[in-house]
């Protein structure tokens, strides 16, 4: 174990976890109610009393940024989760089956990839209509065919190890060969997949939002407050610029993970 | 005990390519009587490992028959097979490769008596992980320890405590001692000829090594291009061998005698493809005693004496161009 | 003067589990047209030393900590990277145990031959292209035009192995170090590629360092050999004294675990135990755990390098 992989975990992990728990945790720790509006101190800068300055209508940035918190991790979180856990299993079994069902399951997610990620996940959150539940199903379809894929060739490679013919050998099943062997060989890679993948998505979630079609006004989320910032930069950069740096910093830290734990899910450098 | 453990007719497995098929093994016979060791032996491309996976069914036939203690094994269904797979085991030759880098020592010699149910408690289970383990020499300190932490020759000897798990009657062992270093080589040896006595296991031992199969084997097969072209004792094939290729085999080995000054058979050419494998006798178009008739038709195996099966047209011993 | 000298090499590797002496004080020499084995068990060191010879080995982790390496009298160990640059390839050649590591897959074998040729002669594209398919008819290619033109994945890998010799030999280099050059060789193309070998160091007068685990293979081919051991050179010979007499333990259990093809043993002989792990060396002779004729000293005390007699150097407390 040495010393920069322990730091990047340590930075990465801690940033994460202290992201989503000021998040969670939110209603208790906002000073201000994230809706409250008051005209009088619209678009102030940073202040004693509101430590990240006002928007337009008066409300507290550094609340509205706490609360989007939920509404933006939430998402950027749940959305990958989703599609890893229909993602993974089905690229494990085209990878392992092969033959038919590889090439459905292949072809289909070809399909989808085809699609640049963010215009897929716009017309399916504008086919949806926007909300938060079908900015989670956006993200998490398009996310779905990384994970397919992911997981397919890194199965063929686990698929071919002579562990498994002694698996099989041994006599084990088919499923039971998946679930024991295959998934905690190929957990690895699609642990620091998924951690990226979250990156991603809370990038995803911005941009929707900013379209509109993410989770809705007044609700803040820190895509619509980048959206509400845009109208008046120059005037009032606050809300946008808070906004902004909270899904860079969400973002670096998740990424920080995904690398940290790719070395540490190796059994031979991992603790 | 009647008839032979194992009993392989007229083997065949035809690889489909763009243009043709490869036949990786084609019409292979022998048995194996419990408590032998038949070894197969020939070069690369020769077919011993996929006869070896077919054996198993990891690799399913293109034709013939496999009888298993006198039972169609080919035709056995989904569970008749796992049960069958009970008494015959495999072991591989990378024993990097071949144990599960993420599951620890207990698991990996465990796994035949977990998927079989041989064990009534987690208790029962890690005695008989400790016993195997001992059994191949190596000390219950190693139960929760991963593959990595093992060198090549420890590790080898986890797949083998695995393979005895549920108390086989045949292991199928494929090139196991090739990846080891030689001073280990020697101790995975005795250690599976020890096992053979005291279980009376009977082995598959495909080899590429003929200093190693002398050794082990009681009778041995060679293989040239998918295709049997000599069985015999272990005796009777290394003092008499009757096939020119076997010869050949025999005479290029390189010997740790720098005193000896052997006369080879230095072969001419490669190993055909098996995508285009020659006419006639496979090996004619390198064999120093081709005839006419050697290009033309396939020689069968025919018995040369005492259970000695060569195919050539030429049945003799040769002599050995010096 | 010989062609190739070594004293003191020491290779260590600096992990960040500690170091590793990876080559631990070897040394040996070879005559112009003389071959040398270098034998010993995987993790002894042997591909390291020779790796060395060329300064190919990984920096970091790996570091020629002390020693001298004199190839026609100067030392590789301090030379400059241009005078090294110089040297490779064209006066010290190597070849691999896959020979697929040395081609190229997207040029023909021509090509490749002939680029070798160019990197170190001031030849035409014409002359060089003659040159490969010279050397290529050298080392025994039937139809070296038609083997020229060919791209690698088009040979065999007995063809192959043959091609990169050709490759290695095209700058006549006085020396030809070969790594495990017919482990991934069938049983008769083994035989092919060592006659070979043969016949071109009688006709070309190369010197040979030959390393390998396979003890019919130095047998078979080479002069003297030296023994390692966990990075310590354990043995040098004569390779007739050598098989005749081994005067270390570890040659001597490595010999007799070796089977032979002539006689059945009932039982092979082994070496008890494994390899000590390389961050974990024994005190005294690295041998010694694993040695049936160990002594206090032998705890204790490193052996040196001593002369014993016919030849042979060991380095052992109780010679046999």
């Amino acid at each position: 174990m040495n010393v920069p992989i322990g730091k990047l975990t340590a930075i990465g992990g801690g940033l994460s976890l202290l992201l989503i728990l000021l998040a969670a945790f939110s209603p208790w720790i906002a000073p201000l109610d994230p809706l409250d509006q008051s005209f009088l101190t619209a678009n102030q800068g940073p202040t004693a009393e509101h430590w990240f300055g006002t928007d337009a209508f008066g409300r507290d940035v550094l609340s509205r940024v706490l609360f989007g918190g939920r509404v933006s991790l939430a998402i950027g979180i749940l959305a990958p989760l989703l599609s890893a856990l229909a993602g993974i299993w089905a690229g494990m079994l085209a990878g392992y089956l092969g033959g038919w069902t590889d090439r459905l399951l292949s072809r289909s997610s070809d399909l989808l990839m085809s699609f640049p990620t963010l215009l897929l996940g716009v017309m399916i959150a504008a086919a949806l209509g926007p909300s938060f539940q079908s900015a989670v199903i956006a993200i998490a379809v398009a996310l779905f065919p990384r994970f397919v894929r992911l997981s397919r060739s890194a199965t063929q490679v686990v698929r071919r190890e002579p562990f498994i013919d002694a698996s099989i050998a041994a006599g084990r099943g088919t499923a039971s060969i998946v679930l024991r062997h295959v998934l905690p060989n190929i957990a690895g890679p699609l642990v620091v997949a998924l951690s990226l993948w979250i990156a991603t998505a809370i990038r995803l979630e911005a941009a929707l939002s900013f379209l509109g079609l993410g989770a809705q006004p007044p609700a803040p989320s820190w895509g619509n407050m980048i959206r509400d910032g845009m109208s008046d930069l120059v005037g009032d950069p606050w809300p946008a610029a808070f906004a902004g740096a909270a899904i860079t910093i969400s973002v670096l830290a998740f990424n920080m993970v995904g690398d940290a734990l790719r070395d540490l899910l190796d059994p031979e450098t991992g603790l | 005990m009647t008839g032979p453990l194992l009993s392989v007719q007229g083997l065949t497995k035809h690889f489909p390519l763009k243009t043709g098929q490869v036949k990786a093994v084609d019409g292979v016979s022998f048995d194996v009587a419990a408590g032998e060791t038949l070894a197969l032996v020939g070069e690369s491309g020769c077919g011993k490992s996929t006869t070896g996976r077919m054996l198993l069914r990891l690799t399913d036939p293109t034709a013939g028959s496999i009888a298993f203690d006198g039972e169609d094994f080919l035709g056995l269904g989904r569970a008749a097979l796992r049960r069958r797979r009970r008494e015959m085991q495999i072991v591989f030759q990378d024993p990097y490769a071949s144990l599960s880098p993420r599951n620890r020592v207990e698991d990996i010699v465990a796994e035949p008596l977990d998927v079989h149910g041989l064990c009534e408690s987690r208790a029962a289970r890690r005695e008989r992980v400790i016993e195997l383990l001992r059994l191949v020499g190596l000390d219950a300190i190693h139960l929760r320890r991963h593959p990595f932490e093992f060198s090549g020759g420890q590790r080898q000897r986890i797949a083998i405590a695995r393979a005895l798990a549920p108390q086989p009657r045949l292991i199928v062992a494929d090139e196991p001692v090739s990846a080891l270093d030689v001073s280990v080589q020697a101790q995975v040896v005795n250690l599976m000829q020890d096992l053979q006595e005291k279980f009376g296991l009977a082995y598959v031992f495909i080899s590429h090594d003929l200093a190693v199969v002398r050794h082990i084997a009681h009778r041995v097969a060679v293989m040239y291009l998918g295709r049997l072209v000599e069985i015999g004792t272990t005796e009777t094939l290394f003092s008499a061998p009757h096939h020119p290729y076997t010869q050949a085999l025999l005479s290029a080995a390189p010997v740790p005698d720098p005193e000896r000054k052997r006369t080879r058979i230095v072969l001419a050419g490669d190993v055909p493809s098996p995508a285009n494998v020659p006419s006639g006798c496979h090996f004619h178009p390198r064999c120093p005693v081709a005839q006419a008739i050697c290009r033309e038709s396939v020689p069968a195996l025919r018995d040369v004496g005492g259970g000695h099966r060569a195919a050539c047209h030429f049945g003799k011993p040769f002599p050995i161009p010096v | 003067m010989s062609l190739l000298e070594v004293d003191d090499l020491r290779v260590h590797l600096f992990t960040d589990r500690g170091v590793v002496k990876a080559v631990d004080g070897v040394q040996f020499s070879v005559e112009a047209g003389r071959s040398l084995g270098i034998v010993g068990e995987s993790g002894c060191g042997k591909t390291m030393t020779a790796l060395s010879l060329m300064r190919l080995i990984p920096e970091p982790p790996a570091r020629i900590v002390s020693g001298s390496i004199r190839f026609d009298g100067e030392d590789v160990v301090t030379m400059s990277p241009d005078r090294l640059r110089a040297l490779r390839g064209n006066q010290i050649a190597m070849i691999y145990q896959d020979p697929m590591t040395s081609l190229n897959p997207v040029f023909t074998v021509g090509e490749q031959i002939a680029e070798a040729v160019r990197l170190h002669r001031r030849d035409t594209r014409s002359a060089a292209w003659t040159r490969a398919v010279e050397v290529l008819h050298l080392v025994g290619i039937p139809d070296p035009d038609r083997v020229a033109r060919a791209y690698p994945h088009q040979l065999s890998g007995g063809m192959r192995q043959r091609a990169v010799i050709g490759m290695a030999l095209a700058c006549e280099p006085k020396l030809l170090i070969a790594d495990e050059p017919t482990t991934a060789l069938d049983v008769t193309i083994q035989a092919q590629i060592l006659e070979l070998l043969r016949r071109l160091q009688g006709e070309l007068g190369t010197g040979i360092v030959l390393i390998t685990h396979d003890l019919g293979v130095i047998a078979d081919l080479v002069d003297d050999v030296i023994v390692m051991y966990a990075g310590k050179l354990v043995e040098r010979a004569p390779v007739r004294q050598l098989f005749a007499a081994p005067r270390h333990p570890y040659t001597s259990g490595l010999l007799r675990s070796v089977p032979s093809l002539d006689i059945r043993e009932r039982r092979l002989a082994t070496i008890d135990g494994t390899v000590p792990p390389a961050h974990a060396m024994p005190n005294g002779c690295r041998f010694n755990p694993r040695c049936t004729l160990a002594r206090d000293i032998c705890h204790e005390q490193e052996p040196p390098l001593v002369d014993v007699g016919n030849g042979t150097m060991a380095a052992c407390w109780a010679p046999l």
